[in-house]
């Protein structure tokens, strides 16, 4: 089957700077794919390239047999877009705001009424139709952008950090309206910065670092890169650490690290069996045990291992009043 | 057309929030002219030591009496020119407001006038109160000192207005108040929302939607064109209010909007290249007053740009604003404009228009892009 998004050997630069450096990946219909990576990665350029709002140096992206360079407004029509930032214009009304993207992307002047209705019952802000925007609170800007984004009904829908600054509830009920979306077929690109997110919602993701995929697959595939094994965690009170320390190394030959009343331990060979063993030793030595769980390696781990531990906001703040000095 | 279409989905846009703060907006926009007109414009009611040349042709003792008359109480500040040509050179060159010929014939003339006044009301000063100081001069020296001979009656003087009509200051200073109306109007609108909506993001909306990217461009262009106009509405009805002459009736607001609309078109392009490159809006109106306000002054608005020192004269040449003020100097001041002033005035701000656009359009997809 032919994917739905193909983007092949993308480049981008800026001057000299190769902010996107030959990246290729395909995405399936009703897919939704993870572009995670640091800070500065090319994040931002390869989801700005895909929109069109930046033209790409080299390469090709196909979006529903769709060539970008060629039929740009045609692409335009079928991507939706929800950024980083709330973008909806804070003096105009809900309902204004929701016409004037109606019009921009074209939809007939008889269905836009109801279109506006719909999206303004499916963001529950039928209330403030008329209310300007600036009188909205971050939850409801928001929701308001985000039934923007899909007025056109758009069969790719590019979310780039989609749920940072949101409280818990909402959150949970962006990651409700992802699923929901993907249960309509609508394809997905997401980038995010967390991890849990990611693993949560992804079919694929790629990890990106200075403007390369440096490691592409499921979460699980991710995971399985980094360690054949499964994560053993074990909380008890601080004084009985040492304790299961060592029992743990006479009875199942695990060595293990300790953070305050928390045990971590690497199982290579066959988990289950091990975590049994583990379990009827603890069970015997009577140590109070607050919880015991054996868990695959989260993205955090994959994420920390492939691109390093650094700092890439510091990096680049030393790189810029680097070129400043150079500049003055 | 698509692009129309566009085009008027994002004016509809702009008026939609330049309708939201409305009451700012017209208060602002009321009282930059209300206080250059009513203030600023009232200055040429007090003038003393009007500058005028005197050409004596008579060469008799009454008329040494009479333009020793003239000198008095310091109405005037009389030079003495021996040929009329002289006298008119120094008309031109903005040095007199004022020539009075005295024809061969004065005090008494059976065939016409004794005395010649040309002046030329491109220059701001208040011509009304040195013309009646004048005729008063005249009539009075004609009564006291020779009985019998006629006396120049106010009759017996002809006056030439070289340009203009009877005007004040105010009516000079008027084009210049409303071609600033709209220099401001379009920088507030196109450069100003512009750097707002790269700020929270508009733009990237804009950009990403299946729309030409001229349509924003032109959008911004075309709100700049109806506030400025808005704007301009509200200068004229408050120049009316104070006393400010439209020399050629009604018809005339219709060509002062034939200026204002291009000016407006061309400083909402030129907003729009400066926008794109600065990132803040305090930048932004520093930058754009340091371009604004030297035109302005350049061009003729506060003053005859013929005063100008000969250094600055390339910038009053090479200055759109001049030619606009110009133009509606013509309509406001004489009452006509001739077909060559039409030519050259639009001409220079058609030019203009193209050239930034096109420059406008091409940052806009290199920078954007």
């Amino acid at each position: 089957m032919q994917p739905f998004v193909d983007v092949k050997n993308l480049r981008k630069l800026f001057g000299n700077f190769t902010a996107v450096d030959g990246i290729s990946f395909s995405i399936g219909k009703g897919e939704i794919f993870g572009i995670l990576g640091p800070n500065g990665a090319g994040k931002t350029t390869t989801i700005s390239t895909i929109l069109g709002i930046e033209k790409q140096t080299d390469g090709k992206i196909i979006v529903d047999g769709l060539d970008n360079l060629k039929h740009p407004k045609e692409v335009k029509q079928i991507i939706g877009f929800m950024a980083q930032e709330t973008i909806v214009d804070n003096e105009l009304t809900g309902r204004q705001n929701l016409a004037l993207g109606a019009d921009l992307y074209h939809i007939p002047k008889s269905e836009i009424p109801s279109k506006v209705s719909f999206a303004l019952a499916e963001s529950q802000l039928e209330k403030f139709a008329d209310v300007k925007a600036s009188n909205y609170s971050g939850g409801m800007k928001r929701r308001l952008y985000l039934v923007k984004s899909m007025l056109h009904e758009p069969k790719l829908l590019i979310l780039d950090e989609p749920t940072t600054g949101l409280d818990i509830q909402n959150r949970v009920q962006m990651w409700k309206d992802i699923r929901k979306l993907k249960a309509d077929g609508v394809t997905i690109i997401l980038t995010t910065q967390y991890l849990e997110e990611a693993d949560a919602l992804c079919d694929n993701i790629a990890i990106i670092d200075h403007g390369k995929i440096i490691a592409m697959g499921t979460p699980s595939q991710l995971k399985k890169m980094i360690a054949s094994g499964n994560v053993l965690e074990i909380i008890t009170k601080t004084e009985n650490v040492e304790q299961v320390r060592k029992m743990l190394k006479s009875k199942v030959g695990l060595n293990s690290t300790a953070v305050n009343d928390k045990i971590e331990a690497m199982v290579e060979k066959s988990p289950l069996d091990t975590f049994q063993k583990i379990l009827e030793a603890l069970k015997s030595s009577k140590v109070p045990v607050l919880s015991v769980s054996l868990r695959l390696p989260t993205l955090d781990d994959v994420f920390i291992k492939l691109t390093g531990a650094s700092l890439r906001d510091a990096e680049q703040k030393a790189d810029t009043t680097q070129s400043n000095k150079a500049v003055r | 057309m698509a692009l129309m279409q566009d085009s008027l989905t994002l004016f509809k846009r702009e008026m939609m929030i330049f309708r939201t703060s409305l009451t700012s907006n017209i208060i602002r926009s009321i009282i930059f002219p209300l206080v250059m007109i009513v203030f600023l414009g009232g200055i040429g009611n007090t003038v003393n030591h009007i500058p005028i040349a005197v050409v004596n042709y008579a060469n008799s003792p009454q008329a040494s009496h009479f333009i020793s008359d003239l000198e008095l109480n310091n109405v005037l500040n009389v030079q003495s020119v021996t040929t009329q040509a002289q006298a008119m050179q120094m008309l031109h060159n903005s040095n007199v407001s004022l020539v009075v010929i005295m024809l061969p014939q004065f005090p008494s003339n059976a065939q016409g006038p004794s005395i010649l006044i040309y002046y030329n009301n491109n220059n701001f000063e208040n011509i009304q109160t040195g013309l009646s100081f004048i005729q008063q001069t005249a009539s009075q020296f004609g009564s006291g000192v020779q009985q019998q001979t006629q006396v120049p009656k106010p009759g017996n003087i002809s006056e030439n207005p070289v340009s203009g009509t009877q005007a004040s200051y105010k009516d000079f200073l008027f084009a210049g108040i409303l071609i600033m109306v709209t220099v401001f109007g379009s920088i507030f609108n196109g450069g100003i929302s512009l750097i707002k909506d790269k700020d929270v993001g508009t733009l990237k909306y804009f950009l990403m939607s299946p729309i030409s990217k001229i349509s924003i461009i032109l959008g911004k262009i075309l709100s700049g064109i109806t506030q400025s106009s808005l704007y301009v509405a509200i200068a004229i009805v408050i120049g009316f209010l104070d006393g400010v002459k439209i020399v050629m009736g009604p018809l005339g607001i219709l060509w002062i909007f034939a200026f204002t609309i291009p000016i407006s078109v061309l400083f909402s392009c030129v907003a729009i290249i400066l926008a794109l490159r600065i990132p803040r809006i305090e930048i932004f109106t520093i930058i754009m007053n340091a371009i604004t306000l030297p035109l302005w002054f350049l061009s003729g608005a506060f003053f005859p740009a013929t005063s100008l020192p000969s250094i600055f004269k390339p910038f009053n040449v090479y200055n759109p604003l001049t030619y606009a003020v110009d133009g509606i100097r013509s309509i406001t001041m004489l009452g006509y404009i001739t077909p060559h002033a039409i030519m050259v005035d639009l001409g220079v701000l058609a030019i203009g228009i193209v050239v930034m656009f096109i420059f406008a359009v091409k940052l806009f997809k290199t920078t954007i892009d």
